[in-house]
């Protein structure tokens, strides 16, 4: 019966990345096919992004939580880190058990929520994810123009937001699917005239040339997910990841000296991923870690308030108005995901999980 | 009014002209490239430049107030973070401690001191219950905090901190609250993870939001209009007053939720607007919205300026330098002028004239100059050379034409005497002796007669010829109909014998030697009688006058001439016919030659054999009859009356 249910879910996400258009040979082989992941495995296999921040930050101290490690291997779920170049990556492989938990944007995450695979437990990221363009000034001269951007991120959507405010659609661009490290150089070199993306790529951008302009930002946010069977099936290994992903921004907290050794790790994380070292200084993760996570209100808590809409609510429905979401896609399953309970059992019981002991591989 | 010939007008307006022309092409051609052209001068380019730099300005300005804001707000919550960790606070609230008030208003102070009027108040709440456990009005001790709803989210495990907008009091502005959570720590020190509190901080809006965006009138973005709008729209600020609705920026807030962006927007005016979008992140997915906006006219306002002062300058220059190309031609030209005038009176018979050399300026024109000097110093010379040579020939001619007439005068005279003694000793001898003697000798006295009397015909017309210029009399206003019939007068046994007909138009008075002017007409008449042929003689004087001169015609209906004697019937003693068939000694139309020559006139014929011929001369109209004689056209009456003269 999992397995049937398992295959299913793996076969709608498939349709969903089909329908959406994004252009990936079924059966060629991807760079996270030699991670050897499986439903099987018993570890906790963490999907992460070490080329966003601060979304790779906070996963490259969690990597190196000595507790987090000790306590996942203790409940037999020792904790393993994958690094993936994009988030829409992980969404298959969170639906069919081969990652148990992972750091996506919030297209990606939207896409995960909406087939009931996983759970929401808290935000990674709070920030704008921009439209960078050299020489343009506003969106509406973007019309006709090379568009690079990462297909169903958040920037993506950022990307449809954006033309959409001035009336235009993915038709009216020509869109280059790009990695989001290549973005910076690409436009430098006038191979594409704009590019969509999160953090470091529009800093990067804005720093190699003052022709390069912001010319749209849309609010969007990473999310830590959770597979919800596995939650099901070890809803303690759960609650240490959460706790360790807890501690892992309590620890930038308490320091500045702390931040910029997380941006080190994500730095050498980036490098193992890319082959080469990100563009994006220490200072410059520095500020995108305090300015995104750090500095935002209670976070990692997601907030909600009376007589507003839920958190992904608005994106959830632009998503659906410009079609990339299936039809059977629920909001119902969104809005379940984001009822997952661990984090608030993690805050309130820090002395259990450890919140605020900190020991990590320097 | 006649408008002079392009090849009249002067070289120095020409130069002008040309130079003006070139000038307004160059500046049009540069106006043009500049309009039009080249991205780094052009102005369409300089637009799109100042555009983009005026668009860069602005969003770097909205950025520094977004950044002034947000840092503005990191410090208040930074100053919250530190109160709600205070250990002496949080120990009060989990005792109950009733120093909690006076604790939280000796913190306040110190907080107003610090930061002044940055703070509104400050209040502890019971998380559980919402009732104001400690405040800096110790009025507010004991209410329940009036946001029930606010308390509980703000109570919520892992909700550390809020920073939510918030109305104190209905009716009044809103202000920004920071909420905090205070956790009382266990006996060792480690963070329980209950709430024992919440630490709520007011902050005055316009005191922070005036700190974020400092008054910019001076510098590189002045001009510009900030607005803040929160979640519902509502405007929480703006720096200046603007001149636009707020509606118009309202709309855009929620193209999505914390857009950032710059956007065109076309006020009810018509004038474009251009707005910079910036987000100021409240708690969760609240956040302001900051608007900073200029008008494109704003954006452009220097190089409106800059352009239309160029524009200026540029018709400026044009003017000036057609001005100067105009003075700097005339003031190269004006030898040449001079020259030309010298020249003209050079002409008109001052040859003493000469350019003077001493004024001018310029190779050429010194060459010009001394060209012209040499050819007037040449011709001078060989006019008066010239003259003497003219003088010199004249006064031998009038002395040649003074001996010759003087000569013919003298022998046709001298040899009258001779001859007459000679005719009568003949005619005598035939009167005596005719048939006295034998026939051939009658016969060599009638040829003797005869020859005798054609050689005083002979003389006394060569006497007449010779008279025409030596014994002419002086020119005086004559009446040409007196002269006519004088001549008539003279022919009348003529005119009866061959019953002839004269007649004439009106004839003008004219300026002539009246006594020649009767001899022409009784030639040219006279001539008419004699060539009548078989029929009675018609003869018809008429005249017309042509502007300068008179011409006069006498028709007859006669023999008339062939064509080919038109000119030999005017030389001396030239007869067309033998003297059985006309007498006469050939010289009647040479000496009218001679009297219309000696009037400084013409005489022609125009005939067709056996019509007849028509004889026109004509005679100048001369100052003292030019009252009776219109100039500029034809006689159509002239003074007299026609007449008949048989």
């Amino acid at each position: 019966m999992n397995i049937c249910r398992t295959w299913s879910m793996s076969a709608v996400v498939s349709i969903v990345l089909l329908i959406t258009g994004v252009a990936f040979p079924a059966f060629a082989e991807e760079y996270y096919d030699r991670y050897g992941l499986t439903p099987a495995s018993a570890a906790l296999d963490l999907g992460t992004q070490p080329l966003g921040y601060p979304n790779g930050v906070i996963s490259s101290v969690m990597q190196r939580d000595r507790l987090l490690k000790a306590a996942l291997a203790g409940v037999g779920h020792p904790l393993t880190a994958h690094a993936f170049r994009r988030g829409a990556d992980m969404v298959a492989l969170l639906a069919d058990q081969r990652l148990e938990a992972g750091l996506l944007g919030d297209m990606p995450t939207i896409l995960a929520a909406a087939t009931g695979d996983v759970w929401i437990v808290g935000l990674v990221k709070q920030t704008s994810t921009a439209i960078v363009s050299n020489g343009n000034t506003r969106v509406a001269e973007l019309a006709g123009k090379r568009l690079g951007y990462v297909p169903l991120s958040s920037a993506h959507q950022t990307l449809l937001q954006g033309l959409a405010s001035v009336e235009l659609g993915e038709g009216d661009v020509r869109l280059v699917p790009l990695g989001i490290e290549q973005m910076p150089e690409a436009l430098a070199r006038g191979e594409i005239d704009a590019f969509a993306a999160w953090e470091p790529a529009p800093s990067v951008a804005l720093a190699n040339s003052s022709k390069n302009h912001i010319v749209f930002r849309g609010l969007s946010a990473d999310y830590l997910v959770l597979s919800r069977a596995f939650e099901k099936h070890s809803p303690e290994a759960a609650r240490i990841l959460v706790a360790g992903f807890v501690r892992a921004i309590e620890w930038m907290r308490r320091s500045q000296r702390n931040v910029e050794t997380a941006a080190r790790w994500v730095r050498l994380d980036g490098e193992s991923l890319s082959g080469k070292l990100p563009a994006a200084t220490v200072e410059q993760i520095v500020t995108i870690t305090r300015r995104d996570i750090l500095n935002v209100p209670s976070a990692p808590v997601i907030l909600t308030a009376p007589n507003t809409p839920s958190p992904l609510k608005g994106e959830f429905e632009f998503l659906r108005s410009q079609s990339k979401l299936p039809i059977k896609a629920s909001w119902d399953h969104v809005a379940t995901a984001l009822r997952y309970e661990g984090l608030a059992k993690v805050l309130k019981e820090p002395r259990t999980y450890a919140v605020h002991v900190f020991d990590y591989e320097q | 009014m006649n408008r002079p010939h392009w090849r009249q007008i002067a070289i120095s307006t020409r130069v002008a002209l040309y130079f003006g022309a070139l000038l307004l092409a160059a500046m049009g051609t540069l106006a043009l490239l500049w309009y039009t052209g080249l991205p780094a001068i052009g102005l369409i380019g300089a637009i799109d430049q100042r555009l983009s730099e005026a668009t860069q300005v602005l969003e770097l300005s909205a950025d520094r107030q977004r950044d002034g804001i947000r840092a503005a707000i990191e410090a208040r919550r930074g100053d919250v973070l530190i109160l709600g960790e205070n250990k002496v606070i949080a120990g009060q609230l989990q005792e109950r401690d009733g120093d909690l008030q006076r604790n939280v208003e000796r913190v306040f102070d110190r907080l107003q001191r610090a930061y002044p009027d940055s703070y509104l108040g400050m209040q502890v709440l019971n998380p559980q219950t919402g009732t104001i456990l400690g405040s800096s009005d110790p009025l507010q001790m004991g209410k329940v905090f009036p946001d029930v709803s606010l308390v509980e989210r703000a109570g919520l495990t892992g909700v550390t901190e809020l920073v939510e907008q918030v109305a104190l009091v209905p009716g009044q502005g809103p202000t920004l609250a920071i909420l905090r959570q205070i956790h009382a720590p266990d006996v060792d020190g480690y963070p329980s993870g209950r709430v024992d509190g919440i630490l709520v901080a007011y902050l005055d809006l316009s005191v922070l939001l005036g700190k974020g965006i400092p008054p910019d009138q001076n510098g590189p973005g002045a001009g510009g209009v900030s607005l803040i709008f929160d979640q519902q729209g509502q405007v929480l600020a703006r720096f200046p007053q603007g001149a636009h609705s707020d509606a118009l920026f309202r709309r855009d807030v929620h193209i999505a939720n914390g857009f950032e962006g710059t956007v065109g927007l076309g006020d009810d005016r018509g004038d474009e607007v251009v707005a910079v979008y910036r987000h100021l992140p409240l708690s969760g997915a609240h956040g302001w919205t900051l608007v900073h906006y200029q008008t494109r006219q704003q954006m452009l306002g220097g190089l409106n300026h800059s352009a239309q002062m160029l524009m200026l300058a540029g018709l400026l220059m044009t003017a000036l330098g057609l001005v100067m190309t105009g003075l700097a031609a005339r003031h190269l030209m004006r030898p040449m002028a001079t020259l030309a005038g010298v020249a003209r009176r050079f002409g008109s018979g001052e040859q003493a004239q000469r350019m003077p050399m001493r004024a001018l300026r310029g190779r050429e024109l010194l060459e010009v100059a001394d060209a012209f000097n040499t050819m007037a110093s040449q011709i001078e010379q060989s006019h008066v050379a010239l003259e003497a040579r003219v003088a010199e020939r004249t006064s031998e001619l009038q002395r040649s034409n003074a001996e010759l007439e003087m000569f013919a005068y003298a022998a046709s005279h001298d040899l009258q005497e001779p001859l007459r003694s000679v005719s009568s000793c003949v005619q005598l001898l035939q009167k005596r002796y005719a048939g006295a003697i034998d026939a051939r000798a009658d016969e060599f006295i009638a040829h003797a007669v005869g020859g005798s009397q054609r050689m005083q015909a002979m003389i006394d017309d060569l006497l007449t010829y010779s008279r025409v210029g030596a014994a002419g009399k002086m020119q005086a206003t004559t009446d040409s109909t007196l002269a006519l019939e004088a001549a008539c007068a003279n022919l009348s046994s003529a005119i009866t014998q061959s019953a002839g007909e004269i007649t004439h138009d009106p004839l003008p008075t004219v300026y002539a030697d009246a006594g020649q002017l009767t001899q022409l007409f009784q030639n040219l008449v006279g001539n008419a009688l004699k060539f009548r042929g078989e029929r009675p003689a018609k003869v018809h004087v008429a005249s017309h006058c042509d502007g300068r001169e008179w011409v006069f015609s006498v028709a007859d209906q006669g023999i008339g001439i062939e064509p080919q004697y038109f000119e030999r019937i005017f030389r001396l003693f030239q007869r067309l016919h033998t003297r059985q068939e006309y007498s006469g000694t050939g010289i009647g139309l040479t000496i009218c030659q001679k009297i219309v020559q000696r009037h400084g006139g013409r005489i022609w014929v125009e005939s067709v054999a056996g019509t007849g011929s028509t004889f026109f001369f004509t005679l100048l109209v001369h100052e003292e009859t030019r009252s009776e004689t219109p100039l500029s056209e034809p006689a159509t009456s002239p003074p007299s009356t026609p007449g008949r003269l048989t």
